[in-house]
């Protein structure tokens, strides 16, 4: 193939140096050309973006001046670049950076580029961000701990209760007593694996739920009120119960089950000893049933509001960050949604931002309260 | 020592606590117990244990800043610490820092479960190393 008529040349040609500046700008990759002095020759938009910094501060400038502030250049076992200047040849590397407060996860690949000669004039370097992608497998791996630690809690706890049955030599009364307690506990830790079920279902998008109409307190929060009484015992807290035990409603009972598990366990972690859990219900004539469950607990704060619902997300220690997403997939999977908003606590009663005056709000005990709604005219199966 | 040491145990699983008053009352110690950081630290101060069963990870007050304040403290230090966790080694220390065990001044780490006779078998060696060091 002759000099002149090869792909590259012809490809050159139809794009013209304009069109291939516009190609390199387009990326969603940065990429940036360096001198073997580390001097930034040419640096595409992506860079700039990444770098945050307008082009005319960084052509010129050193590498590792606009990406570190540094005034000397990395270790070469942190620099791809280096390497690439001392190799001639191609490498990678990862490179965090802070910007904005926030740290990016930069994976780097330089490659030589020959001038006259076959010696090495510069550096390209490819830098894709993949903060994100570092971040989930980041939080995939505090999941795995999370789960691990809230499992073995129970299971440890109930292999010593079993442990004791089996070897010591106890009164009939006693051993029944441990029995109970490892019944119980087993049933708890049952829950907690349920969680986690339920969230591989959610995220691999096969969670089906089958609405049937169902007497509300009976089907559901008899059980669930019953499970999570010794929780609440063992922190000298009582639910108040305002919902109507009459009340019909066409849902999954045993998922909701579970929404009202994860709210009650929060609830329970991080409320106030001593205080009341209210579980509330509200018709508002609106194509909705309202179910709240309100706790004496240091206030979520209002930027922290939306965010605990993400996957992942735990703004306390000891959580997995799952309870509240797996809540509220189940509650978009019964047509509603979940909020929560600041509420007060006066002589056994719960009130509203809006229904608590500023003066009353000055004495009262602050807390959560946790909204759900499931749409009233589900379809049932 | 003899065999009625009092034993502080603090943990907040009452189930726990039920479980380790089963065995230490096997050899008759005397337990008592707390159910959290600031309750443990009040009844350390009033009961005067011999020695004391903790765990990490706890309400009100870490297991990890009790035992540094204990060990740090002239007029407790001299209490053994047996530290008592579910999540001890094989934990993540980066996601549960409290968990760094190895770091803390205890005097002995173990893992939950424990076999009835381990746990009998520790506190006796601790309580003796206890009174050996009274005697000096």
């Amino acid at each position: 193939m002759g000099q002149n008529n090869g792909p590259a040349n012809k490809l050159e040609q139809i794009l013209g140096e304009r069109f291939g500046m516009e190609i390199l700008n387009a990326m969603g990759m940065a990429i940036v050309v360096l001198d073997p002095n580390f001097n930034i020759i040419w640096a595409n938009r992506e860079y700039r973006k990444i770098q945050e910094k307008p082009e005319e501060n960084i052509v010129g400038k050193k590498c590792y001046e606009i990406s570190f502030g540094h005034n000397k250049p990395c270790t070469e076992e942190a620099c791809a670049v280096i390497r690439t200047l001392r190799t001639k040849k191609n490498s990678k590397g990862l490179k965090v950076i802070k910007r904005g407060g926030e740290e990016k996860y930069l994976d780097v690949y330089s490659f030589p580029l020959a001038g006259p000669g076959g010696k090495l004039s510069y550096v390209v370097e490819v830098i894709e961000d993949n903060t994100q992608l570092y971040k989930l497998v980041e939080l995939s791996d505090r999941l795995t701990a999370f789960a691990s630690h809230e499992l073995k809690t129970p299971l440890a706890t109930i292999h010593q209760l079993a442990t004791i049955v089996r070897q010591m030599d106890l009164s009939p009364e006693k051993r029944k007593a441990l029995l109970d307690r490892i019944t119980s506990r087993s049933q708890h830790g049952l829950k907690t694996v349920e969680n986690f079920l339920i969230y591989s279902k959610i995220k691999a998008g096969e969670l089906e739920i089958t609405p049937r109409k169902v007497n509300f307190y009976r089907d559901v929060l008899e059980r669930v009120l019953d499970f999570q009484k010794e929780y609440t015992l063992k922190k000298g807290m009582r639910f108040i119960c305002d919902v109507p035990k009459d009340l019909e409603v066409i849902c999954d009972a045993d998922y909701v089950e579970v929404i009202y598990n994860n709210l009650l366990t929060n609830a329970i972690r991080y409320g106030e000893e001593g205080t009341e859990i209210f579980i509330g219900y509200n018709d508002k004539g609106d194509r909705y049933h309202y179910f709240s469950v309100a706790t004496v607990s240091e206030p979520i704060p209002k930027e922290d509001r939306e965010v605990i619902f993400k996957r992942y997300v735990t703004t306390r220690k000891n959580g997995s960050g799952i309870g509240l997403d797996v809540a509220r997939e189940l509650i978009r999977k019964h047509g509603g949604k979940i909020w929560v908003e600041p509420c007060y606590f006066l002589a056994g009663k719960c009130l509203w931002e809006d229904t608590a005056g500023q003066e009353d709000k000055d004495k009262m005990k602050r807390g959560n309260n946790f909204v759900f709604t499931i749409l009233k005219k589900l379809k049932e199966t | 020592m003899s065999p009625e040491a009092k034993i502080l145990v603090i943990d907040d699983d009452p189930d726990v606590v039920e479980a380790l008053k089963i065995i230490l009352k096997m050899e008759s110690y005397r337990v008592v117990s707390a159910f959290d950081g600031e309750e443990g630290l009040e009844k350390v101060k009033k009961e005067s244990p011999d020695l004391i069963i903790l765990d990490l990870l706890l309400p009100k007050g870490d297991g990890d800043v009790i035992c540094r304040e204990l060990k740090g403290h002239p007029r407790y230090a001299d209490i053994p610490i047996l530290v008592l966790t579910a999540v001890a080694e094989k934990v993540n220390a980066k996601l549960f820092p409290e968990h760094k065990i190895r770091s803390l001044p205890a005097d002995d780490y173990a893992d939950k479960p424990i076999q009835p006779q381990d746990l009998l078998d520790r506190v006796k060696k601790l309580l003796a190393r206890s009174r050996e060091g009274d005697k000096i």
